[in-house]
């Protein structure tokens, strides 16, 4: 960009600096000071890299760091593999195929909480369908889905690739749709089988949105909180079911250590940092038009 | 592999009104001879690429029955018929190399690894693509492309080639030398070869026989030189050829064909409307012929390109040689060479004779 156009180019970004600069940088600047308070009330001032080795040596923490890579490394990758193949299957048909879409997607219209209270009764110990389930026709125990450390995270991450398949179906059905259907014909001519067809020619072309899919997938998963708090609620901590911005809300209304949740708070957003730098040099690798 | 159609027809159901039915293909028939190129020539619309797809197997039939040599194809899937298509957008595939595009087919098929490497080498040289093997379509010129698509075709060694207009997406000059390598291939590899175009002169240049296609019927069949010198009906008179055979409203009067007052040639037997069609070539000046004014003369080397407008407001094209001197805003006398007028029935456009 040469100086003319940079100068030209200013009155335009005024608007989109100033809202950034107060709802975007401001904050962003001031967890990152605060996260180097050693004093747990923003109002004064002590800076020291106390909060982050608190923050490292707290079990709670560490507990709720490994809770969120275990739910993303699981629930990405699973709900993306199940919503391929619904995905797969939306769009060999052509009857009813809009209402099996929209049927798919009312998850992610409805409220989490909402829906979370029908989990709730799902999962419930005594006379949850779940349990109902594996008790009359597998003959296994039933388990206290919510209500034990060994089972609460099992039953989030359920209950998370559930929610997030709604929006990985409706983008990679419409991803699908979008192939041009002549490479169907060229792969149907080249004597390619049905397995052969999705590996070598749809997922392919999909590439792009797979990644896509996988990063969104990917941040919004070590950042989950509602189904944790909508399905287990506040004791989660208790039932070992705590996330990290879990326990950056628990630090920021119960115990109000400000400092101690804005140290957690940048550990995060450096953790998506670096899947955002991963997610680039993706879709870049996957982009088969280069 | 010799190709035949036997009353094959395919029929739709129309996308916005699914009562309605579009007869994409209506009850064709047809023989293509062993190692012979033929194009099916027809304009847009007019079922070309569904009746290719028939033939491929990509298209179920309504019905007819379709043989290659003595066997019946017809309830036969695409991958068995052993045949290579090339799409009209070509339809390589994207992610893949050019090597890995040509080696898919191969692999469908279960071909040994070493196989399937000779036989990419020995497609490339035939299509001349040799030092493209690793480029990814992206990469490629539409001509390069477009070889590339038979090379694909050509690997499996199939014993009929399919090409949906192929040349459509290249420039004039391009299309012309893709054409000429087109022919080469298909000689030198001996393939029974069908061709779809819409573009007339690529039709009459690159084929043994041409069939010509009007709304999902085959209207005739035949050498290039024949369906030009002997069109079955006015569709074909109209659509070969270019410029475009000059049509007339004339009529059968006392043992002559008349146009205006220009008695055109004797002719006895007949009476009433006629349609009279002749070429731009066999519109010759003449004194006592048909009157006209020159309208537009386009200079185009060795020849004269001249628009020429009737009394009664009809407009006709005349090519005469350089040396004929023809001026614009000039009125002028114009003929048909004899042997050269065709006659059509004026209802049904059925040709009539040729005088
Ligand atoms: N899948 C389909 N469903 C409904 N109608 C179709 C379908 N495919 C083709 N048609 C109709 O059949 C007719 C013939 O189509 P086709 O594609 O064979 O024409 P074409 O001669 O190849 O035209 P072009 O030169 O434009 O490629 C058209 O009227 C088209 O609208
Ligand atoms: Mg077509």
């Amino acid at each position: 960009m040469n100086d003319n156009s940079f100068k030209k180019a200013i009155p335009y970004l005024i608007p989109a600096i100033i809202v950034l600069t107060v709802f975007t940088f401001y904050p962003l600047f001031n967890a990152f000071v605060q996260s180097f308070n050693r004093l747990p009330n923003p109002d004064n001032y002590e800076l020291s890299l106390k909060t982050y080795q608190w923050l490292f040596k707290d079990t709670t923490f560490l507990t709720a760091v490994k809770n969120t890579l275990v739910y993303s490394l699981v629930t990405v990758p699973i709900s993306i593999a199940i919503s391929l193949m619904i995905a797969a299957l939306l769009t060999s048909i052509n009857r009813l195929r809009v209402f099996f879409q929209t049927v798919y997607f009312l998850p992610y219209v409805t409220s989490a909480v909402a829906v979370a209270f029908t989990w709730g009764y799902l999962f419930n110990a005594d006379y949850g369908l779940i349990n109902q389930i594996m008790h009359n026709v597998f003959n296994l125990p039933k388990i206290p889905w919510l209500r034990s450390p060994d089972y609460a995270m099992s039953a989030v991450m359920i209950f998370g690739i559930w929610r997030s398949l709604a929006f990985n179906v409706l983008i990679l059905t419409t991803g699908m749709l979008s192939i041009d259907p002549q490479y169907y014909k060229a792969a149907r001519v080249d004597g390619a089988n049905n397995a052969t067809t999705f590996f070598k020619i749809t997922l392919p072309l999909l590439a792009p949105v797979v990644s896509y899919v996988f990063t969104i997938g990917l941040i919004n998963a070590f950042k989950v909180f509602t189904e944790v708090y909508a399905l287990i609620g506040s004791s989660a901590r208790v039932y070992k079911a705590n996330t990290m911005v879990f326990y950056i809300f628990d630090q920021l209304w119960v115990y109000k250590d400000y400092s101690l949740a804005s140290a957690a708070a940048i550990i995060l957003l450096l953790i998506i940092l670096v899947l955002t730098a991963f997610s680039r040099w993706l879709s870049a690798k996957t982009d088969y038009m280069n | 592999m010799r190709i035949r159609l036997e009353d094959v027809t395919v029929k739709f159901k129309d996308r916005r009104n699914p009562k309605n039915e579009v007869i994409a293909v209506n009850h064709v028939n047809l023989e293509v001879p062993e190692s012979k190129l033929i194009c099916l020539l027809g304009p847009s619309g007019c079922g070309k690429s569904t009746a290719l797809y028939a033939i491929s197997g990509l298209q179920e039939l309504t019905g007819g029955k379709i043989y290659f040599g003595d066997r019946d194809v017809t309830k036969l899937d695409t991958q068995e018929r052993k045949i290579g298509l090339v799409f009209q957008n070509y339809s390589l595939y994207p992610h893949m190399t050019v090597s890995q595009n040509i080696a898919f087919p191969l692999k469908n098929a279960k071909w040994k690894r070493k196989d399937i490497e000779d036989r990419i080498q020995e497609v490339a040289r035939i299509v001349q693509i040799s030092e493209l093997l690793e480029r990814k379509p992206a990469q490629l010129s539409g001509g390069q492309q477009q070889r590339v698509a038979i090379a694909r075709a050509l690997a499996k060694n199939p014993e009929i080639l399919l090409l949906d207009e192929p040349l459509s997406n290249l420039d004039a000059k391009l299309r012309r030398s893709t054409r000429e390598e087109i022919r080469r291939i298909q000689k030198t590899t001996g393939i029974t070869t069908i061709f779809v175009t819409h573009d007339q002169e690529e039709a009459m240049t690159i084929s043994d026989e041409i069939v010509i296609m009007e709304d999902g019927r085959f209207v005739q069949q035949g050498l290039p030189q024949e369906v030009y010198e002997q069109p079955a009906n006015l569709f074909v008179a109209g659509f070969i050829g270019s410029p475009t055979m000059n049509f007339f409203d004339g009529r059968f009067e006392d043992g002559a064909v008349m146009v205006g007052n220009y008695r055109v040639a004797a002719h006895s037997g007949a009476s009433g409307a006629v349609t009279v069609g002749v070429r731009p070539e066999s519109v010759r000046l003449k004194e006592d012929g048909l009157r006209v004014k020159v309208e537009i003369v386009e200079l185009l080397g060795r020849e004269r390109v001249c628009r020429l407008r009737t009394e009664t407001g009809e407009l006709l094209t005349m090519i005469t040689d350089i040396d004929t001197l023809v001026e614009e805003d000039t009125q002028i006398s114009v003929g048909f060479s004899p042997g050269k007028v065709y006659l059509f029935e004026a209802e049904s456009g059925e040709a009539l004779a040729r005088i």
